[in-house]
């Protein structure tokens, strides 16, 4: 199964994600899990099995580490793991940083969930 | 001169020597784990086995797993005379003697007590000072004390004299001593601030000294500690010169030091002696030496990166205990090191591209048949380790004859030689004689290529076939010669294909039959001739299926038995005969069910690599099958990776992990044979304790009445060898017909014990399960009842109604005391109140002068710094509105979806849709006044609006205004993070503000706070440390006629220097363009003149800075 990281520090992400993906998560096709800082992300990576298949869609703007460095962090420690960051529209400087740091993909907020679930469609397909 | 950058490079590859490192396993015993004080001065084992710490704050009595605390109490003079410990002895009649800051003591087991020991001014016959610094015994039993100021004093037990002997009356060099021995001859040895002293008889001492040119000099008179060794030369520390090594004959004496590169640090506190005769050294800030003749010492230092090294480079105290453990008192606790119980040893390597180090990740390991080590890291490249060195090899982009990746996976040697290495993108092929990699990747569209780049398994049959599992694309067999590939793939619509595309494991039996692992599909045999599988997969009704999908690692024992270790299922013997499978998990002793790796020994046993440590099943043929397990503490990697492990030349077996790599012979792994002595510790009686020394007598038997029924027994195993795996037995004679296994818990309770004698017995086996079967045991009576007699009753009913009357006739009086003392305090208060508030009347007058006085350009200033602080504001709440308004548009999008579901799915799941419903509903009405309460203050901060006070509550108001300060804050920096703690008082009446004045004064405050405590935020985090939170109170509360309003932050405060100069006019500490220096002073203005209140700061450098605004009601 693919689990799915979501890293934002807005809690009501959960149950936003939750039904968004409702039908998914029922059939199996998803593990979606949630940190609400890049600290507790990365706590999440470390204990992952290197086997795992992960997705980690993060948000930019949060308290602490901020979602660029988390990239950062990530493409070094957990370099087979794919990161989708989500950025605002227009916001120009941090998606040319996120593309430095080697960001998988990238998807624009407010996010349009009928691409993000093409996106992870795409992904499934390498399993 | 010819340039190497004109030299077009093939390839990169460095030669080097192997920059191996053993690590080495410090274990810690700090304050968190109980420890008084994090500074320990001195240890010392007592006869029975406890080891003692002496801190600068309390004693401490460590009992393998917990320690006791002891310290002074000023008003129990049965206490320690100070808890400053200096110095730590064990008297020949096994009396512990403790030195401390304020006298001598010695510590009475029976009683739990201390008897104390104090220089009396002006009597002689007493200790000469206070501050006692060291202590021996002479062979007479009489104690030689050593003082900080006053030099020595021999107090003679027998004949209760104390002899003092000083600079005054004696040959002894100086009055500071800092060190004491009885050397094996009986010999007196003083360490003094001024050379080394022997007592040659009373009074006595020659002195040993620095002395250019004699061959018995000193390298420096200020000693600080004496050591004697098995050899009987005397090792001396000192304070910045090293060591000086006094040889037996006494004839010589011989350096050590930093200079010539022997010693890490020239100033040392503690020598001990380890049980092979090594010398151990510990300096201050040069971390911890083991001393090596003639050459550089093997130095130990706190590694940050590494929980396992020493805690601190400060070393103040060492000690040997009877097992050979060193223990290491440093300036953060004890460590506890002990070289010969570590069984395995990691070795960490890591990649020597600048940009790739510090990464001892290993993912993939393998020895080759001219003993090479093959070392592939996660994102590190490649290493090859053998008796020459090591070489690296790193991805070059752009050429085709260098490695593929830097993250390696796998490993196979092909019978040609060749080293097969698969990467996270692409299969390599290495030749060795020509140093070049050939790279197979998939090319899309082509089916004869790899069918994906992620190559995770390869493996070589007998018939000399190569098999490629991948990460995703299933397994591939290539054809060597056309450099084309065969895959298998799942078919979900194919029962009889590959069960899953991510192959983790690839192994062939004996009969030739290949085994492929799969991670989520099981396992399965591969038909070659048919293309078929036979597949294995977990069935939830069928306990003897494969215990889960998740295959990460295989084996074959030595009877062809199929072993599959799983990701969190454990480990599952599979019968090829009856297709069956026995599972073992954590609950039969396996010490963790991610299973990461399998090999097996010469005796059929197995060895497990897990997440948690390494377990060795022993296998013995029937079902009584049997776990060690092994972690870290024993010098094994904290976490195995899974697929890296495999044999080694000479029955070698080799698991890596995120440490390092270990590498041992299974052979060489014994059994602890340390019997553990098991000792009775504590009893609890109706959960109150009582050492057992103060409660057992002589005859070893506690009586207790028939009504103490409800009791507890706690007790150890003195084992300092991994105590957390000692497990214990209880059984009660009288009681219990067998022995009751209870595992690592250390305690027995007992309840409603009928009368009658009973024997406690305890047993305890250590950390690789060997039994003390004798252990030790406990009689004690439980006498009948006496209660029944009619004397008894009546003498209940008089004790009780004595005690009533007498508690009433006590607590009238108290009652009425009280009274008094109360009425005389409001009258104080009342007095006090008065002349305040004169004060402020009077302040109040001097305030309305000033306003009129600055009328004129106040209107101005006020006008600049709202233009100011809302500029700042306004730049990121557009931002912080997009948040809410995403949830908003999300959530009711959603529920128009969930609204369409409704009405197609049954009845029964459409309660659980109409709950999604109301939380969204929920969820939109939060964002949306979430949204409305930012714009909100943004427009009341903003607004021209009426200078007229409005009744205003005043709660609310702050809320807002918080708000908007907090999204201005965000916006400008947004890895901005704080807490709020709200104390607002309930209930308070409505107050007169300017609004958009008084806002403003808050938000002055709130930025203010802010920037404050990001500072402290970005100091600490510089530093290295981030255990800072920023936190803000906010309180409200009513105080008479007025309300008060605080702003607290934990910032960094003010300084006293400028803490008066706040409110003035453009005073302001930030830099240039960031604050107008206006906001304090307008707020003060806004604050006093407009609202006739007072503002005042509270500030404790480094701590905290509130501001408290009170406004009349």
């Amino acid at each position: 199964m693919i689990k799915i990281l979501v890293v934002d520090d807005e809690t009501d992400i959960v149950m936003l994600f939750r039904q968004q993906f409702r039908k998914e998560i029922r059939a199996g096709e998803f593990d979606f899990h949630f940190a609400h800082s890049g600290e507790q992300a990365l706590q999440f990576m470390r204990a992952l099995n290197p086997f795992d298949i992960v997705l980690v869609l993060s948000d930019i703007n949060m308290p602490g580490m901020t979602g660029l460095e988390l990239l950062r962090h990530t493409r070094q420690l957990f370099p087979t793991l794919k990161v989708v960051m989500v950025t605002a529209y227009g916001d120009q400087k941090n998606y040319d940083e996120a593309l430095r740091f080697g960001a998988s993909d990238f998807v624009t907020k407010p996010v349009d969930f009928i691409v993000l679930k093409e996106k992870m469609q795409q992904l499934k397909t390498v399993s | 001169m010819k340039t190497i950058k004109s030299l077009p490079f093939i390839f990169l590859l460095w030669f080097t020597v192997v920059h191996a490192q053993q690590k080495d396993v410090f274990r810690h015993f700090t304050v968190q784990q109980g420890l008084s004080q994090g500074t320990v001065t001195c240890i010392i084992q007592d006869s029975r086995g406890f080891i003692w710490f002496g801190t600068e704050d309390g004693l401490n009595r460590f009992n393998a797993y917990a320690v006791d605390v002891y310290k002074h109490e000023p008003s129990d003079s049965t206490t320690i005379s100070h808890s400053h410990i200096r110095c730590l002895f064990e008297s020949r009649d096994s009396l512990l003697w403790i030195g401390t800051d304020e006298g001598l003591n010695y510590f009475d087991r029976n009683s739990e007590k201390f008897i104390r020991f104090k220089n009396i001014p002006g009597n002689k016959n007493s200790l000469s000072s206070n501050l006692i610094t060291a202590m021996t015994e002479d062979n007479n039993g009489v104690l030689w004390i050593g003082t900080q100021t006053a030099g020595i004093t021999a107090f003679d037990r027998k004949q209760g004299s104390f002899t003092n002997f000083t600079t005054d009356n004696s040959s002894l060099s100086s009055n500071s001593i800092s060190s004491i021995i009885k050397a094996h001859d009986g010999k007196i040895w003083i360490g003094t601030g001024n050379g080394l002293n022997v007592m040659e008889g009373s009074g006595k001492f020659s002195v040993i000294k620095n002395s250019p040119g004699s061959a018995m000099s000193l390298s420096e008179n200020e000693i600080t500690c004496l050591y004697e060794d098995h050899e009987k030369n005397i090792w001396i520390g000192t304070l910045n010169s090293g060591i000086n090594k006094l040889n037996a004959g006494r004839t010589s004496v011989e350096r050590i030091d930093a200079e010539s590169g022997h010693l890490s640090q020239n100033t040392v506190f503690s020598i001990t002696e380890d049980n092979n005769g090594n010398i151990w050294a510990g300096t201050i800030g040069g971390g911890l030496n083991k001393l090596v003749e003639g050459g550089a010492p093997v130095v130990f230092r706190n590694d940050p990166m590494y929980l396992s090294s020493l805690s601190n480079n400060d070393v103040w105290s060492l000690y040997r205990s009877n097992t050979g453990a060193l223990w290491i008192g440093t300036r953060n606790g004890v460590d506890i090191y002990n070289d010969a119980i570590l069984r395995f040893k990691t070795i960490s390597v890591e990649p020597e591209q600048p940009s790739l180090k510090n990464n001892n990740n290993i993912y993939s390991i393998r020895e080759d048949h001219l003993k090479t080590l093959w070392i592939g890291f996660l994102a590190g490249g490649l290493m090859a380790i053998d008796a020459n060195g090591s070489r690296h090899y790193y991805t070059s982009d752009g050429s085709s004859n260098s490695l593929s990746n830097n993250s390696i996976f796998s490993f196979c040697e092909d019978h040609n030689g060749i080293i097969w290495i698969g990467t996270y993108d692409g299969l390599n092929a290495f030749d060795r004689k020509t140093g070049k990699f050939t790279v197979y990747r998939n090319i899309p569209g082509d089916p004869t290529s790899l069918s994906n780049n992620y190559v995770k398994c390869i493996f070589e049959d007998s018939r000399q076939q190569l098999w490629i599992g991948t990460f995703g694309g299933g397994l591939n067999l290539l054809d060597r010669t056309t450099g084309k590939f065969i895959s298998f793939k799942n078919n979900p619509q194919d029962a009889a294909s590959l069960p899953g595309n991510v192959i983790t494991s690839i192994l062939e039996d004996k009969q030739s039959n290949l085994w492929i692992g799969t991670y989520g599909g099981g396992f399965c045999r591969m038909d070659a001739a048919q293309k078929k599988f036979e597949v294995h997969r977990n069935n939830s009704a069928d306990l003897q299926s494969l215990s889960n999908n998740f295959v990460q690692c295989m084996a074959l024992d030595k009877n062809e038995t199929l072993w599959i270790g799983t990701y969190g299922g454990g480990i599952n013997a599979f019968s090829k005969s009856t297709g069956k499978m026995a599972r073992f998990t954590e609950r039969d002793g396996l010490s963790n069910n991610v299973v990461n790796g399998i090999l097996v020994d010469e005796k059929n046993y197995l060895w497990i690599s897990t997440n948690k440590g390494l377990s060795k099943l022993i296998t013995s043929g029937d079902s009584k099958n049997e776990f060690r397990v092994y972690d870290y503490n024993d010098g094994l990697n904290n976490r195995f990776i899974p697929g890296a492990f495999c044999y080694g030349d000479n029955g070698n077996f080799y698991f890596a992990g995120e440490d390092g790599y270990n590498i041992f012979h299974p052979g060489n792994i014994q059994d602890n044979p340390y019997l553990p002595p098991v000792v009775i510790t504590k009893f609890y009686l109706f959960e109150k304790p009582y050492y057992m020394d103060t409660i057992v007598t002589s005859k070893n038997v506690i009586t207790l009445t028939y009504k103490q029924n409800y009791f507890l027994f706690e007790f150890e195993a003195l084992n300092y060898v991994f105590p957390e795996k000692n497990k214990y037995a209880y059984k009660m004679d009288g009681l219990d017909k067998d022995w009751n296994y209870i595992g690592t818990r250390r305690t027995a309770q007992f309840t409603d014990i009928d009368p009658g004698v009973y024997t406690f017995r305890v047993k305890a086996c250590n950390n690789d399960g060997v039994w003390n079967d004798t252990g030790t045991a406990l009689t004690f009576v439980i006498r009948p009842p006496f209660w029944k007699t009619w004397w008894f009753y009546a003498l209940c009913g008089l004790t009780f109604a004595g005690a009533t009357l007498l508690y009433i006739r006590l607590r009238t009086k108290a009652i009425l005391r009280q009274y008094e003392i109360l009425e005389k305090r409001v009258e104080e208060r009342t007095e006090q109140l008065k002349t305040e508030k004169e004060k402020s009347e009077q302040k109040s007058v001097e305030l309305e002068k000033a306003l009129k006085d600055l009328s004129g350009t106040q209107e101005q200033l006020i006008q600049a710094e709202k233009m100011a602080s809302l500029g700042q504001l306004t730049a990121g709440i557009a931002h912080e509105i997009q948040n809410p308004l995403n949830f908003v548009n999300n959530f009711s999008e959603l529920s128009v979806d969930l609204l369409h579901e409704l009405q197609t799915v049954p009845p029964n799941e459409q309660e659980l849709i109409i709950s999604d419903l109301m939380q969204n509903l929920e969820k939109i009405n939060h964002h949306g006044k979430r949204a409305d309460s930012i714009v909100k203050g943004m427009l009341m901060h903003s607004r021209q609006g009426s200078p007229d006070k409005q009744a205003t509550e005043i709660n609310p108001f702050i809320e807002e205004t918080y708000n908007l300060a907090y999204h201005g804050k965000k916006a400008n920096s947004v890895s901005f993070n704080c807490e709020v703690v709200r104390h607002f008082s309930k209930n308070l009446p409505p107050v007169n503000i300017v609004q958009q004045n008084f806002s403003r004064v808050l938000i002055n405050l709130f930025n203010n706070a802010f920037d404050a405590m990001t500072e402290k935020e970005m100091r600490i985090r510089s530093n290295g440390k981030t255990e800072f939170k920023p936190l803000l109170t906010v309180t409200t509360e009513q105080s008479g006629k007025k309300l008060i309003l605080k702003v607290k932050d934990n910032g960094d405060g003010i300084p006293d220097v400028i803490r008066d100069k706040i409110f003035n006019p453009f005073f302001t500490t930030k830099q240039t363009g960031k604050g107008t220096g206006l906001g304090l002073s307008i707020s003060y203005d806004i604050v006093t003149k407009e609202h006739q209140g007072e503002i005042k700061v509270f500030s404790k450098q480094g701590e905290f800075t509130e501001f408290v605004i009170s406004l009349p009601v």
